[in-house]
């Protein structure tokens, strides 16, 4: 399931893209997922813990995953290496980006607050990787 | 103008210094009370520096042992649960005793006694000594006479400076006087470094601090962007919508308002934050009358109490506007109370016309209702609408203070 992740999409079908989006805050969760289905993707899921997203990952198709850094439990810096392990593609988006200064590789960070364009922007970038 | 022949007035007179004498009487004579100053000035320079304590620690005890023309030396730190003094600095001892040894703390130690007399103690003859007893580390380095004075700053003593020999003589009141000298500089660099300490921590307290006041202004912020955002999607009257945004953003405001000053920006108390909130409401709105109570602080992570003060928010604002227009102001009662464990129940209730027939708020289509229910299911809380017999809605929410585990 894991490996479908890994196969490129055709450009021009964004509506295919499946996201899954971990924030804590469930007023920015609303905000992005709305922004995430009017450009045209899918949110997979809204989660605010690790465990959950771990879940939804197992369960299903994920082409990327958004990342807030610190949720109410703890971060997702882990999570994120696991995510990197397994080729599932994810952007970091926080208010705090000095906990990921010595992530390897350096991966995409939104720094909070952000707009509705940079964040699209940046989604689809990570998505033509 | 100034007569040359006057200078010699304002000149120092200096002394020409003794010639040095070389007989035996004279080591105990001023010779050596001159040698001593400028060992303790030395001292002093390099306490003045700033040097690491222990450092300075390591030089002390090598300068006092040549002052006092003795063969060993040792700071002792005191230390508070063994009741013991431990040797924080040495010269002239076995290896591997820095750090390791240590003497009794009581008063039967010569140490012992000069911590907590603060009297400097001098036993010339150990062998002999009646009024303490020799403690093991000295005996086992051959010391036949002793000097104590306690090392100690503005605050509580630090311990204890002390001067051993193995070789016959006698320690005087001057070697006092030199020793409680050396002794003094110590305190003061111990003092400084204690200070220093407390400084560097409220400092590193501090940038904490400002991280986290950071991270909760730029999180704060994406919270109002993304409120702007979500009522950005739907209709009505722009006059309404930018009030309603400005309530929003002032839910938010206040948290922070609440925090500041406050040492603890991670948690916040619900009820003077929600006390405040329904000030700002009743103070600008002139057809809602609006009342709010809560017995007890409660005290709960700040980002949940955001989130439990935006639900409040909405549901006033809805109560203003939907409740009653017919019968002048409208009444909302806002009640907070503590519930058992970590729980909070918070009802929203108004004098209004009352919901209609099937509302349901999971199926509610504003902005706001909708933001209700996200925020109610993030919290693992519960939202009830109930309809009193009085007349009016009333909102109960049932609200766990912490996030649950995984």
């Amino acid at each position: 399931m894991l490996g479908h992740s890994n196969t490129r999409q055709p450009e021009g079908a964004p509506g295919r893209w499946r996201i899954l989006i971990v924030e804590d805050d469930p007023i920015i969760a609303l905000d992005l997922s709305s922004i995430v289905t009017s450009a045209g993707m899918v949110v997979v899921g809204t989660v605010s813990t690790t465990l959950a997203a771990q879940k939804v990952i197992e369960d299903n198709v994920v082409d990327a995953v958004v990342l807030d850094i610190r949720l109410e439990h703890g971060n997702t810096i882990e999570f994120a290496k696991e995510l990197h392990t397994r080729k599932v593609r994810f952007l970091f988006q926080t208010a705090d980006p000095r906990l990921i200064a010595e992530f390897s590789p350096p991966p995409i960070v939104l720094a909070k607050p952000f707009s509705p364009e940079r964040f699209i922007t940046a989604l689809r970038e990570l998505l033509s990787e | 103008m100034l007569p040359t022949d006057q200078s010699d007035e304002t000149e120092p007179v200096v002394e020409t210094p003794p010639v040095p004498q070389r007989s035996p009487a004279a080591e105990h004579g001023s010779n050596d009370r001159l040698r001593q100053q400028s060992l303790l000035s030395a001292l002093g320079v390099i306490a003045l520096r700033g040097v690491p304590l222990q450092d300075l620690l390591n030089e002390a005890v090598r300068v006092c042992a040549d002052g006092l023309n003795a063969e060993l030396c040792k700071v002792l730190e005191y230390q508070l649960q063994e009741n013991r003094l431990l040797m924080k600095a040495g010269f002239g001892w076995h290896e591997g005793l820095v750090g390791v040894g240590s003497v009794g703390a009581d008063m039967g130690s010569p140490s012992g006694y000069a911590l907590h007399t603060g009297k400097p103690v001098i036993s010339n003859h150990l062998e002999n000594e009646e009024r303490f007893r020799t403690p093991e580390l000295l005996l086992v380095h051959g010391v036949r006479r002793a000097i104590n004075v306690i090392l100690q700053g503005d605050g509580t003593p630090y311990g204890v400076l002390e001067v051993d020999s193995r070789s016959p003589g006698e320690f005087n009141e001057d070697d006092i006087t030199f020793l409680q000298g050396a002794a003094n500089i110590l305190g003061m660099a111990i003092e400084r470094q204690r200070r220093e300490g407390a400084l560097q921590a409220a400092l590193d307290y501090h940038k904490v601090l400002v991280n986290e006041i950071n991270h909760r202004v730029k999180n704060s912020l994406q919270l109002v962007a993304a409120m702007i955002n979500l009522r950005a999607g739907t209709a009505g009257d722009p006059a309404d919508v930018l009030r309603q945004a400005s309530s929003r953003i002032a839910v938010i405001a206040l948290a922070h308002e609440r925090l500041t000053g406050s040492f603890d920006v991670a948690h916040i108390d619900l009820a003077l934050y929600l006390g405040s909130i329904c000030k700002d409401v009743e103070d600008q709105t002139t057809d809602c009358d609006l009342e709010f109570t809560a017995p007890v602080p409660i005290v709960m992570p700040t980002d949940r109490a955001v989130r439990v003060a935006l639900i409040v928010n909405e549901l006033v604002m809805n109560a203003c506007k939907h409740a009653s227009r017919a019968e002048g102001a409208v009444r909302v009662w806002v009640t907070l109370m503590p519930k058992e464990p970590d729980r909070l129940n918070l009802t929203v209730r108004d004098n209004g016309k009352g919901l209609p027939r099937g509302f349901d708020i999971a199926n509610a289509r504003t902005m706001g209702l909708r933001v209700v229910t996200v925020l109610v299911q993030q919290m693992g809380a519960e939202l009830r609408v109930e309809r009193p017999s009085a007349g009016g809605t009333e909102f109960v929410l049932d609200c766990p203070l912490q996030a649950s585990p995984d």
